[in-house]
């Protein structure tokens, strides 16, 4: 469709046909604009090559570790099941309705109405069938035993951020990183909040009062 | 270095759904009352002396709002609520003071009354038997926020809304098991679903009882596990009986009826 | 017709990954030196050093039998922010900013201003070869009809969609489809698009680079590449003129974007907050 007169430089190399310069080496695809690899995935159907892949010797470790295809794969499967099933089994694990309502994007009674059997959308579905896709792979890959205990405890005792806010922010990424151990707990909260330890500063803290409630006092 | 009182607004936009657990015709009936919850068509008297039908939000703590933890104290402090437009984050963070706001309380209207807002100036203690008409329920984060401004109010004292989470978490979770049996029970005599909930949590477990364990996060997802456990069994031996009215197994309250 | 206003920012922008590469004569590697005056120039932005390893393969032409691979591990000083969402990568033969939290474009060019500078305090590569923009969007969206996929149609330009009425009254069903288009711009100016409907993530989370992780669904991918690329002459590594270059390839690709997506998507999803 274009004619060679208005070919130019960038073009050229998009279209591969100014090679590299003219000795031996691997071919290198110059037509895109480079990321640091691993960065994009390549779509598996033939023909269009993604980012020039530099080798990395634990590429791969990384991708397991940030499991997103598994966990679209896992999701994929689960979702087949009914919206009610998927609650009931959310439930069966131990979390809150008001917890799977957070995690999933939706208030308290769309949730209670799903348990009457009214109809979800496609999304709701999908995230429904995400969320214990993410249960599952959490428990099978790190033995997190009661997974909706997990879920609720905060990553380190200095802020009140737990699991449940990471992936209610769509921080999943993050939630896996955390199960897997590798990351020092505060270094993810900073991932994910850099003003963490200014947010949480407290001058309060909570103390068992001699009725056996709570109470409030100042620190120190 | 002092805090700020805290809104719901993150990075300059405002999320009104985040605080609030239910609205309007949503409300569970079978939730028990609980701070933060807002009631219409109390008839309380105003600064001119006139009587007349208003809405409230119950400000009472939760801890002290129980008597035995299925009746309300025989007086519930609650303030007023009215019609108040929008405010801006500023507005929640330094100033209105003496406001809770509750924006979109009414979501489905665009009159006046869709945004409304809770006035600590004007307080009464109602009894429980007035609060009939429930319009909306808080979410955890609503009901810290609304705690943080009454305390600030009453005390000029900033307290973070994690600190008050801290506190209720217990109640709140209280509250919400109490809903879950109540619903999956589904008997009519909802004050009878509620004891028969609390005598569950209050059973002597080995020298300690489900609601002392409550006071701990860390044993919300067992408590929550156990107790569909117990209405599984329940609905069991239910299912299980001739016919109503025939001896209960040992240890179940008086007859459960299905959940439809 | 909603009209797109001047330099709107989406509150629900779909825009995952934004890079920035500037190419150049090979330089010698940045010594222990240079880093440490790098990370003091850019620490207020991109306080957190670290080391990266590229190994690459490179085959040649054995004098007579097979070729010969060999591989050559390199490593390369990168920075990057507390949430370890933006990150400058400086290679022997270019420079890389990528950022998952774009915001805007004034945002990035500010740090590539200043990145340049740094660069060019730091040890003056011989010229500039190649400037790329590159911008990688997941579209998702409400899938509605109780369907679990939604109809794209509704929300991208149908000329995206390839030929999927094809399998119609073959019994095949699309499964997923990835186009490339390539534009040429005036001034030695390129634009590749790529996109498809796919429902792999676009872009990977990776502990060096994080990005937000939605709940996996169907989502459709925008990969607009707007590049230019020295022809003859190799202009000298000149901050404005690499700035000013900047500016005129970030000119089309809000149109491209633009062009390329409904009215719908615009009001249901990208205003929505």
């Amino acid at each position: 469709m274009t004619d060679t007169s208005v070919r130019n430089a960038a073009v050229e190399s998009a279209l591969g046909t100014r090679a590299t310069a003219g000795d031996s080496t691997f071919r290198r695809n110059l037509t895109e604009t480079r990321l640091t690899p691993p960065r994009l995935t390549t779509t598996k159907v033939g023909g269009i090559r993604g980012v020039a892949r530099a080798l990395r010797d634990d590429v791969d470790d990384l991708h397991k570790r940030t499991h997103e295809n598994e966990w679209r794969k896992a999701a994929a499967e689960r979702g087949k099941a009914s919206v009610m099933s998927m609650l009931t089994e959310l439930a069966d694990l131990g979390f809150a309705w008001r917890d799977i309502a957070r995690m999933v994007g939706v208030s308290v009674p769309a949730v209670q109405k799903w348990r009457k059997g009214e109809k979800a959308s496609g999304d709701s579905r999908h995230r429904i069938a995400s969320l214990l896709a993410a249960c599952d792979l959490i428990t099978s890959h790190y033995m997190v035993d009661e997974i909706a205990s997990w879920f609720e405890m905060p990553l380190s005792s200095s802020a009140p951020v737990t699991p449940i806010v990471l992936y209610a922010a769509n921080r999943a990424d993050l939630v896996f990183e955390f199960a897997s151990g590798h990351v020092d707990p505060e270094a993810l909260l900073s991932e994910f909040d850099p003003d963490w330890r200014e947010r949480y500063r407290s001058d309060f803290e909570v103390f068992e009062a001699g009725d056996g409630n709570r109470s409030i006092r100042m620190k120190g | 270095m002092s805090k700020d009182l805290e809104s719901p607004y993150a990075e300059g936009v405002s999320d009104w759904d985040a605080l609030y657990r239910a609205r309007g015709d949503e409300v569970s009936a079978t939730r028990p009352i609980f701070t933060g919850d807002i009631f219409t068509g109390v008839l309380l008297p105003g600064s001119t002396g006139k009587t007349k039908a208003r809405s409230v939000v119950v400000l009472q703590h939760p801890c002290s709002m129980r008597t035995n933890g299925v009746d309300l104290a025989w007086q519930v402090l609650v303030a007023e609520v009215t019609n108040r437009k929008e405010i801006d984050e500023p507005g929640w963070t330094d100033g209105n003071f003496n406001l809770m706001p509750l924006p979109d309380i009414r979501p489905d209207v665009t009159t006046q009354s869709q945004h409304q807002a809770a006035n600590f100036d004007n307080l009464y203690t109602v009894a429980p038997a007035d609060l009939t008409s429930r319009i909306a329920s808080l979410s955890p984060f609503g009901v810290n926020l609304l705690l943080q401004r009454w305390v600030h109010y009453s005390s000029r004292v900033v307290v973070p809304t994690h600190t008050f989470h801290e506190q209720t978490v217990a109640f709140y979770e209280e509250a919400d098991l109490i809903e879950d049996w109540c619903d999956e029970a589904g008997g009519d005599d909802l004050r009878e679903e509620t004891q028969a909930c609390l005598d569950w949590l209050r059973a002597d477990r080995d020298g300690s009882t489900y609601q002392e364990l409550l006071k701990n996060p860390q044993s919300h997802s067992m408590i929550r596990r156990a107790m569909r456990q117990e209405l599984k069994e329940r609905n069991r031996a239910e299912n299980n009986r001739p016919h109503e009215g025939s001896g209960n197994p040992v240890g179940l309250s008086p007859p459960l009826r299905h959940f439809e | 017709m909603s009209c797109v206003r001047e330099r709107e920012i989406y509150p629900s922008a779909p825009i995952v990954l934004m890079a920035i590469e500037v190419r150049h004569p090979l330089c010698e590697p940045l010594d222990r030196k240079q880093v440490t005056d790098m990370s003091a120039r850019v620490k207020h932005l991109l306080p957190l050093p670290s080391e990266m390893n590229e190994v690459s393969v490179t085959v040649q032409a054995g004098s007579d039998g097979p070729p010969v691979q060999q591989q050559v591990v390199r490593s390369f000083p990168r920075w990057t922010s507390r949430d370890k969402r933006t990150a400058l990568s400086v290679r022997p033969d270019s420079l890389v900013i990528e950022t998952t939290n774009y915001g805007s474009y004034d945002r990035m060019r500010e740090l590539l201003d200043i990145v340049l500078l740094a660069r060019l305090a730091v040890a003056a590569p011989a010229g500039v070869e190649r400037i790329g923009l590159r911008y990688i969007d997941e579209i998702r969206v409400p899938a509605e009809n109780g369907s679990s996929v939604p109809t794209w149609e509704q929300w991208v330009d149908a000329s995206l969609l390839g030929p999927a009425h094809v399998g119609a009254e073959l019994s095949l069903v699309p499964v997923v489809n990835e186009g490339v288009f390539v534009f040429s711009g005036g001034s030695d100016h390129a634009l590749v698009l790529r996109y498809g409907a796919q429902s792999d993530y676009a872009v990977q989370s990776t502990p060096d680079l994080r990005r937000p992780l939605p709940p996996p669904g169907p989502l459709f991918k925008l990969d607009i590449d707007s590049f230019w690329q020295a022809a003859d002459e190799v202009p000298e590594f000149d901050v404005d003129l690499i700035l000013r270059q900047a500016d005129a390839l970030h000119e089309p690709v809000r149109g491209v974007f633009e062009s390329v997506i409904t009215d719908r998507l615009r009001e249901e999803v990208l205003r929505n907050d």
